[in-house]
């Protein structure tokens, strides 16, 4: 197990080692570069020259990476450009904020979906099952951004009920984790559905039944213990996802979290900010993927001998 | 008496200008009837502004103020654009009044001397940066010998270097400013947000982290936080020393706790924001919602005819083989644009079409410059045919087997996107072909100092004119200078010469005027059209008062009901 440990361990620290090569090397050879932004456009060219200098932006880059290799190793995980803020400070403000709308996300998806989900199993092809097979088509077939477009215009314009956008109030938070939860949701209500089908029709249940059990229990206690398994050992996977659509959610939202401040620092070239912001994303997906590894390893000895 | 001279009383009556009363007197005093005296006040009760604001004054709260951009370093020595937080953690020299006259903040007069070349100001006692120093005349002798220097990275320090020799501070309440020639726009530069008193001290001490995290100025507020891309805030400074702005009526410690300026970059969410009471105040809503919030009876919308501001194209000079040094294939571009079109179409209505370099409602506008660049697509045609620009099978121009193609960068932007593409559209017609390549900010500028074929530009300044002449001047040449059309036209340079050097306020008009006529006719840069300015406040918000003639409101007398 060890030595399985240890393989997957220097796989994923490889894929960050990369990770960070390609991260340095894609914002180098992007166009512009933090002068187009952090200066005026009127500023003059010595001022524009003397400032490149200041950055190193004029060594090869390589350097520039060994460079911020170095202090990375050393403990500085950089400033920001554009605000003079260390990246652990942003990170405390904006990862925090982010977490905040993943797990509220997260959680309201879970919320939501295995009782649907439970609901259009036991209701199968009726209409409570057509209902919710419905909306997790809808859940996965709508855009995001259209849906905080839709929502925003019923319960924002219209109904005036809740914020359009900002943070970082309970009422504000509503919107945002409705859109991050929406396809998560849509997938994990067919996930729940398939899965509980799939155990309703196991030997056990009918066993249970014979025995006298009432449904209720039959199902609420042995079948959906049972039918959560995968569902719970994908929720790892979904990590990846949320931090992708938080990309989006966070931006339309102006909700200041970790993807909201990665696509901002993109757009100024505030290159520590991005590097580092972009290198926490990668850590985090390949640390989801290194645990569902770990545990497929840990349940299955023939994953750990491949 | 004239239908201008209306305007400008109504717009004074909008802007804050001038009382409720003094507008009846002043069109009564017109001519105008009673009559028609009430329906131009029922015509402007949704644009005026609670400057005028009624009841008594109440301590305390918080102002969140909607922002049509993101933040920048709050240095205004080097800043990539000075924010609306500028006018409440600084102070200038002097300031513009609600009717353009200039008045003192930091400075209790100043004059000119006879030959034009020093001018002296007088700094008031008692004022302080937030860290205690006083602001002396030699702490402002600081701020202006470090925009000079050739590494500041201050935006305009072309406009200081040029003219002025050096500054003296004999004493703590005298500067004195020696000047190479006459300058009389002195006052517009110095008023500008680039040029607002820090402490250099301070800035110095913490180099180029000054700005983010540390402000040292001498306005009524002081700063607390910026997350960029979300909001800036500042809290009421308890040892403020008062104001003698005369046009503020709160001359002691600003009313208000703090503010806090969000930033909310997509267009249609400002109204939204405003009208759910998510904020207080607001600039810049989208054009397509101002009819729906001048009917919410819960705002105020306040209409300025411009916001200082132009969006230009330049054709690069030094692309021969497209003849853009040619005059006529200049002009002829710009005959083939339909500025009242895109008005209609893209603005709504709420823009204007620039004929000259600066919008009508600059106080320098000349209408000399409507004699020229009227929408006239045979006349651009003729033009083409005259530089020797033939048809080919496809349409598109030819000339000694170069066909008329070329690129047109923009900043990626709703506005620069839809008017490039209705320039495009209009270019097609008179045989062009032009490609649109847009790019984010951070890359927009870089490309600007790389010599495009041509490009389109939106600019802001307070005083137009002085911006204005960075794109046409050969002295400015890129990469050296904002000249990015490299454009080097003997007599655009000798009336921008001719404004450097005015000596007085009628010199600087003439010069003024005359540099709208040069490029209007030489066309350095093509004006296409400029935008009206919006700012939208509840009605528990009084004494809030954009500015005809800056960019941003005071916040000395804002209180909130």
């Amino acid at each position: 197990m060890l030595r399985y440990l240890g393989r997957r361990s220097a796989y994923m620290a490889l894929i960050v080692l990369l990770s960070s090569v390609a991260i340095f090397y894609s914002l180098r050879f992007a166009p512009g570069d933090p002068t187009g932004v952090t200066l005026n456009p009127l500023t003059a060219r010595e001022a524009r020259e003397a400032y490149r200098e200041h950055l190193g932006l004029n060594r090869p880059v390589y350097e520039q990476y060994l460079i911020y290799v170095g202090r990375l190793v050393h403990g500085d995980l950089g400033t920001s450009l554009v605000n003079g803020s260390s990246n652990l400070e942003l990170l405390q403000f904006y990862g925090r904020n982010s977490l905040v709308l993943g797990l509220t996300a997260l959680a309201l998806s879970y919320l939501v979906a295995i009782p649907l989900g439970i609901l259009a199993a036991v209701k199968r092809n009726k209409w409570p099952d057509q209902l919710a097979m419905g909306g997790a088509i809808l859940g996965m077939g709508i855009p995001n951004f259209w849906l905080a477009l839709i929502l925003v215009y019923f319960f924002s314009l219209n109904l005036n009920l809740l914020p359009a956008a900002g943070c970082c109030s309970p009422n504000q938070l509503i919107l945002p984790a409705i859109v991050l939860a929406a396809e998560g949701t849509a997938v994990t209500t067919r996930m729940v559905r398939s899965s509980m089908l799939e155990q309703l029709r196991q030997d056990y249940v009918r066993t249970l039944r014979a025995q006298g059990l009432p449904e209720w229990r039959v199902v609420g206690r042995h079948v959906l213990r049972n039918a959560l398994i995968p569902v719970i050992s994908l929720s790892g996977l979904r990590l990846g996802w949320l931090i992708g659509y938080a990309l989006i959610v966070e931006t339309i939202f102006r909700w200041p979290g970790a993807g909201f401040l990665l696509v901002d620092s993109v757009i100024r070239r505030d290159y520590p900010v991005a590097q580092f912001f972009s290198l926490v994303l990668v850590f985090f997906v390949v640390m989801a993927n290194w645990l569902a590894d770990i545990s497929y390893g840990l349940a299955n000895p023939v994953v750990r001998r491949a | 008496m004239g239908a201008s001279t209306i305007d400008k009383l109504v717009e004074s009556y909008v802007t804050g200008g001038v009382s409720r009363r003094d507008f009846m007197r002043r069109a009564l005093a017109l001519g105008l009837s009673m009559s028609a005296i009430g329906e131009l006040l029922a015509a402007c009760s949704n644009q005026t502004q609670s400057g005028q604001s009624t009841g008594t004054p109440k301590r305390g709260g918080t102002l969140r103020e909607g922002y049509d951009l993101d933040f920048s370093r709050m240095d205004p020595i080097n800043t990539t654009w000075y924010d609306p937080g500028f006018f409440a953690l600084y102070d200038a020299l002097v300031i513009n009044d609600t009717n353009g006259a200039y008045v003192p903040q930091l400075a209790e007069k100043w004059t000119f001397s006879a030959d034009g070349k020093t001018a002296t100001f007088n700094i008031r006692k008692g004022a302080q940066f937030h860290s205690g120093r006083p602001v002396t005349a030699g702490a402002i002798k600081e701020v202006f010998d470090t925009i000079a220097q050739p590494n500041s990275g201050s935006p305009l320090a072309t406009l200081w270097v040029g003219p002025v020799a050096s500054t003296e501070a004999p004493d703590d309440n005298t500067l004195v400013i020696h000047l190479k020639h006459p300058y009389y726009d002195l006052l517009n530069v110095v008023k500008t947000g680039y040029w607002r008193v820090v402490n250099i001290q301070t800035r110095q001490k913490l180099g180029d982290q000054y700005g983010k995290q540390v402000i040292d100025g001498s306005g009524p507020f002081t700063f607390v936080d910026w997350v960029p891309g979300d909001h800036v805030s500042v809290k009421r400074w308890e040892n403020y020393s008062g104001s003698i702005v005369p046009f503020f009526q709160n001359k002691g410690k600003p009313y208000l706790d703090g503010i806090k300026w969000i930033a909310i970059l997509e267009a249609s969410q400002r109204a939204i924001q405003i009208e759910n009471g998510q904020i207080d105040t607001l600039r810049g809503p989208a054009y397509q919602d101002v009819p729906r919030l001048m009917k919410n009876s819960n705002l105020n919308v306040i209409q300025l005819k411009s916001d200082w501001s132009g969006y230009v194209a330049g054709l690069n000079f030094t692309r021969t083989n497209l003849d853009f040094h040619d005059k006529r294939v200049r002009q002829a571009v710009s005959y083939a644009i339909d500025r009242t079109a895109i008005v209609k179409s893209l603005f709504f209505g709420y823009a204007e079409p620039m004929y000259g370099p600066v919008p009508t409602a600059d106080k320098y506008y000349t209408k000399q410059v409507e004699q020229f660049n009227q929408f006239n697509l045979s006349k651009g045609k003729q033009l083409m045919a005259d530089a020797g620009w033939k048809p080919g099978s496809d349409g598109i121009l030819t000339k000694n087997g170069v066909k008329h193609q070329f690129s047109m960068v923009i900043q990626a932007e709703s506005v620069n996107q839809q008017l490039s593409s209705a320039v495009q559209a209009q270019l097609k017609a008179l045989g062009m072909d032009v490609k649109i390549e847009a790019y984010d900010r951070g890359t927009y500028f870089n490309k600007l100092f790389s010599q495009p074929d041509s490009f389109l530009f939106f600019y802001q300044w307070p005083v137009p004119i002085d911006v204005v002449t960075l794109f046409i001047n050969s002295a400015a040449l890129s990469p050296n200078g904002p000249n990015w059309s490299m454009a080097n036209i003997p007599e655009v340079d000798q009336a921008v010469a001719a404004w450097q050097t005015a000596s007085n306020e009628k010199e600087l008009a003439d010069g003024a005027a005359k540099i709208q006529t040069v490029v209007a006719d030489q066309l350095p840069i093509i004006p296409i059209v400029a935008r009206q300015s919006f700012w939208v406040h509840r009605k528990n918000v009084h004494g809030w008062q954009p500015l005809k003639w800056d960019l941003y409101p005071y916040y000395n007398d804002v209180w909130l009901d």
